[in-house]
């Protein structure tokens, strides 16, 4: 390759890169309303038990289910910025450069070798936070004995000291409450997930969202095939 | 000789250019079928003086210029422009590029030595808003290595009266060469910080293209036109080791996690950012990509025996175009 269709074969690697960190954020932030619509679905079919133990409930039935959509759309995403990345490494190089010499660094089959072995270990990691994502996540359940003051701790340890009348007392109250219980749960949970998938999807200061360790990846694969046209 | 210098203008290549027939890489037209070199595009010393008078510059694209007032510089900014649209060279006033050249810089020694001024006490005031290792670079470094600079470029601006200026010429080069490392290596090192300070950067990266642009203007001067080829590559791959592995939202992933007592939340403002970073990447790119395709212009004239000096004295000598093509 002479200097200036290393120049281009740089350009279009780079185009590439800026194009897909687009491309993902853009259609992760479409595609996540279905998932978000999804959850929200599913949590309004919630039992009252699964409202009473909410952090378990997220932890068992949400959190698999934001785990597999993320795993699937990185899959998803990173095939098709690969099957990109091919084209135009497959544009950039041009065809004489496929027969095998000693020097054939920068071949379009080495530069190949290189997008893929690149982009195909950095889904791994790309996904990683979204795996994460709910483990540390837990639903106060204040809401069911909030209105009296009482923790689910307090309730245990007091019923036993004040005895069976004030636990009937409280369950009688509870009952009533449990229309509330169930909506208040639905509305925690909902508003959970959201804030989670801002956060582990699209965007977030503290910790690596599915964005950006996918943004990462194609950085890191067009930071490597760039390394290899240049010393190629 | 001045005379074997055949420029033409941009408006020859403004159909292929807006029909996709040619295409801009960095600062030369390449037509896209044969892939042959066209040309050149090479600014002059008019587009130097009427960015160096318009208020807005040096850090917006030239397609924020106000164009609204009458008279002739106006008309002249109007038509450089319009060339830079035909070239789709958009981002031609941001980061580096207006102040430092398209093809070869015809800037002078003194007006860069104006422009560095600003920037030195800008960068200067932001490096003490920043962490601890910018607050002892403001105080300790920066002001030594900027006053070394303006002494290099009153010393530049002096050589061209000596007799025989050539060695002079070499030594600042080798100077400007040492001091270019030391801006790179600041900028480098901000990289590398999880925060990303966007008015710092932009100013550094300016001061950093001003000196390298200064350092090829001494190689030309001096004649040494192989080493102001290979001083040209080296300032490639330094630009490009620096910015390639950017990207905007990195940059505005990093720009909002500078961002401390934001009342926004992190998704709209990193949002906000990203605009921001889209714009400053897109200068990043052009600069670099100018700088890649410099070599290739030197290495034209070489091939068709130019000297640099007679070079620089014909662009400098244009006054009708603010930029202009040199055809092979």
């Amino acid at each position: 390759m002479d200097r200036l269709e290393k120049i281009e074969a740089r350009r279009l690697i780079l185009s590439w890169k800026d194009r897909w960190s687009q491309t993902i954020q853009q259609r992760l932030e479409v595609e996540s309303r279905q998932l978000q619509t999804e959850l929200h679905a599913k949590i309004d079919q919630i039992s009252f038990w699964d409202a009473l133990f909410s952090g378990r409930y997220l932890r068992n039935t949400i959190q698999p289910l934001f785990t597999a959509w993320c795993q699937t759309k990185a899959t998803e995403l990173r095939a098709a910025a690969e099957q990109d990345l091919q084209s135009v490494v497959a544009r950039a190089i041009p065809e004489e450069d496929l027969t095998p010499s000693l020097d054939a660094h920068s071949s379009k089959g080495t530069l190949l070798d290189v997008a893929t072995a690149a982009i195909s270990t950095g889904v791994a990691a790309a996904t990683i936070p979204a795996v994460v994502a709910f483990s540390t996540a837990t639903v106060s359940v204040g809401g069911l004995l909030g209105g009296l003051g009482f923790t689910t701790t307090v309730l245990v340890t007091r019923n036993l000291l004040v005895g069976l009348v004030f636990l009937v007392f409280l369950f009688l109250i509870a009952l009533l409450r449990f229309k509330s219980i169930k909506r208040n749960a639905r509305r925690r949970l909902k508003a959970k997930v959201d804030k989670q998938i801002i956060k582990k999807i699209h965007f977030s200061k503290k910790e690596r969202s599915l964005a950006m360790g996918m943004t990462k990846m194609l950085e890191t694969t067009a930071d490597s095939l760039v390394r290899e046209l240049r010393h190629g | 000789m001045v005379e074997q210098i055949l420029f033409e203008v941009p408006t020859k290549f403004a159909n292929g250019i807006a029909d996709g027939s040619i295409v801009r890489i960095g600062t030369l037209l390449k037509d896209s079928m044969s892939g042959q070199i066209l040309s050149h595009v090479q600014e002059t010393g008019l587009a130097q003086k009427l960015l160096s008078n318009a208020s807005l510059m040096p850090f917006s694209p030239l397609s924020a210029l106000d164009l609204a007032s009458s008279g002739y510089a106006n008309m002249q900014l109007h038509q450089l422009k319009t060339m830079v649209e035909g070239l789709q060279m958009l981002q031609y006033a941001n980061i580096g590029l207006a102040a430092t050249g398209l093809g070869v810089s015809v800037l002078g020694f003194m007006l860069i030595n104006q422009k560095l001024k600003g920037l030195e006490s800008a960068i200067a005031q932001l490096s003490a808003q920043m962490d601890k290792h910018f607050q002892e670079l403001a105080e300790k470094h920066l002001r030594h290595k900027f006053a070394n600079i303006y002494v290099l470029f009153e010393r530049a601006e002096q050589a061209s009266f000596l007799r025989s200026p050539a060695q002079e010429w070499l030594t600042i080069e080798g100077q400007l060469g040492m001091e270019s490392g030391f801006l790179r290596s600041e900028i480098g090192h901000h990289l590398t910080q999880n925060s990303f300070h966007y008015d710092w950067f932009k100013k550094m990266t300016s001061a950093l293209a001003m000196c390298n642009a200064a350092r090829i203007q001494c190689l030309l001067q001096a004649n040494e036109m192989d080493a102001a080829q290979h001083a040209s590559s080296v300032i490639a791959d330094n630009y490009s080791d620096l910015f390639d592995p950017l990207s905007a939202t990195q940059l505005a992933a990093r720009l909002t996690e500078a961002e401390q007592d934001s009342r926004e939340d992190d998704l709209h403002l990193f949002k906000l950012n990203q605009t921001k970073a889209a714009q400053m990447m897109l200068g990043l790119r052009e600069m670099t990509d100018a700088a890649m395709t410099q070599p290739l212009l030197l290495e034209h004239l070489v091939s068709k025996e130019i000297s640099g000096q007679a070079y620089l004295d014909a662009i400098k000598a244009q006054d009708q175009h603010a930029i202009i093509l040199l055809t092979p």
